[in-house]
């Protein structure tokens, strides 16, 4: 299977759960995700879904200095994205239930 | 947003995914552009990246076609039509070329630390109005109802609440009244500037206006060397003593010593020096061999060459030079005084006139 097709779904949900672990610019997203173990992820994926959820009203952003190179974006949290977040870990844990049983049932039927 | 240095490879991938995305409106295209400068110029600095041959971009990234169809769908944007940028694309406004500028992108890259600044400068200004109305707007600390620590409380109250306010903004948790109050605020805060400003404008004008006003101090010759002593001399050559000298507003005109003289001021009937009364007799201060400070002889008046007046002029009256029927009416009187010499303890009388009454 694909998981970049399974990652369009979402990749929303991914990007909110890195950022509300610790405000992030776009490269460290992108690098924490992968290091959690979403290799596959894309960089214009990262950077569409952040421009994304910025227009939305989901991130705040804001510039930190960098003494090494360009000044970094940081996105963090609106209280917006944290109730979406909320919302999509729900609808998430519901469909992986769902998923699993389905996954369980197969394999019982198998066996 | 930031302005960064590329590889040669980054630049020319910027380029071209910049190239795919052309039919974007211009700020769309800006800011999906600065993001990926910032992403390449990330990769071109770490270790462990190879980024100087452009296939190994490729490779990491993808092709810039592909990386930019998978950017606008991922960002809900719509994909490129099959014919690319309309041929002659609208020239974009005047806001989207000036946020394109550089000297932009440099200011936006602070937003945050202007942000904070606004922050703090809306609530000391907030307070100083407050003070300015119950007391007293002098920084760095005001007195609010006439005390600092109200003051400073209020400092501290303004300060929380305009972050507040400020981090409720950024949060886009505003409601209505919140609005209400950033806009009133920023008002407010502007108005208090503006009355500030002309507060010290007004003091200024206090300061100069009207003869009754403080005294002019000092004044230059044109090539910056001080004026300490005024010589009057009358059509006829004399030198007049105890002349006392005006400006054009009627405020007396007092020169500064510079302290490298003792200066024997002619004093009122009560005694009081007039500062506007000259010429002033000045001692050069000297030194004695074993250190200690003394006046010298007096300055003699300085050699001049006096021009020779125009004998009909000399007949014109008051009323026809000036235009004013009587001539001034003196409100000090000089006597002959004592001159003030610190210097020394000796007094020394000098020749004195009253003004014409």
């Amino acid at each position: 299977m694909d998981a970049s097709q399974l990652l369009k779904g979402v990749l929303d949900l991914a990007v909110l759960a890195v950022i509300d672990e610790a405000d992030s610019y776009g490269y460290d997203v992108v690098r924490r995700l992968r290091e959690a173990g979403l290799e596959d992820v894309g960089d214009a994926s990262v950077y569409g879904t952040l421009r994304r959820l910025f227009q939305g009203g989901k991130l705040s952003s804001y510039v930190v200095p960098s003494d090494e190179g360009p000044h970094r974006k940081y996105y963090g949290l609106t209280a917006s994205g944290r109730d979406a977040l909320a919302e999509s870990t729900k609808h998430w844990e519901r469909f992986a239930d769902t998923l699993d049983s389905l996954v369980g049932l197969d394999r019982k039927a198998a066996a | 947003m930031s302005t960064c240095t590329l590889s040669p490879a980054s630049a020319a991938y910027l380029a071209a995914v910049e190239a795919e995305l052309d039919d974007l409106p211009f700020d769309v295209r800006a800011e999906l552009l600065d993001d990926l400068a910032d992403h390449l110029a990330a990769l071109d600095e770490a270790d462990d990246v190879e980024t100087g041959d452009l296939e190994e971009l490729h490779r990491r990234l993808g092709r810039p076609a592909p990386y930019a169809a998978e950017l606008r769908a991922s960002a809900g944007l719509p994909q490129r039509p099959p014919g690319g940028a309309p041929p002659t694309p609208p020239r974009p406004p005047l806001g989207d070329r000036i946020v394109a500028t550089s000297a932009y992108r440099f200011v936006d890259g602070y937003r945050a630390e202007l942000r904070v600044t606004w922050w703090a400068a809306r609530a000391v200004l907030a307070t100083l109005l407050v003070a300015a109305v119950t007391g007293d707007a002098s920084l760095p600390l005001p007195a609010v109802l006439g005390s600092r620590l109200v003051g400073l409380v209020t400092v501290g109250l303004m300060l929380w609440g305009s972050f507040e306010l400020g981090r409720r903004q950024l949060d886009g948790r505003t409601n209505r009244y919140g609005r209400a109050i950033a806009v009133g605020g920023a008002a407010v805060a502007g108005l208090g500037v503006l009355a500030l400003g002309a507060d010290g404008f007004d003091g200024q004008a206090i300061v100069y206006d009207g003869p009754a006003g403080a005294v002019p101090y000092g004044m230059w010759n044109t090539d910056g060397e001080p004026i300490t002593n005024l010589f009057v001399y009358d059509a006829e050559g004399n030198l007049l003593h105890d002349v006392l000298v005006y400006d054009q507003s009627g405020r007396p005109v007092v020169l500064d010593g510079y302290g490298d003289a003792v200066r024997s001021q002619p004093a009122d009937a009560n005694g009081a020096p007039v500062p506007n009364a000259y010429p002033v007799q000045e001692r050069p201060i000297e030194w004695t061999p074993d250190g200690r400070a003394q006046a010298g002889e007096p300055l003699p008046p300085p050699a001049v060459v006096l021009p020779r007046l125009d004998e009909q002029g000399a007949r014109i009256s008051d009323a026809e030079r000036y235009g004013v029927p009587e001539p001034a009416i003196p409100v000090t009187t000089i006597a002959p005084v004592t001159t003030i010499d610190p210097a020394s303890t000796t007094t020394t009388a000098t020749s004195a006139v009253a003004p014409p009454g």
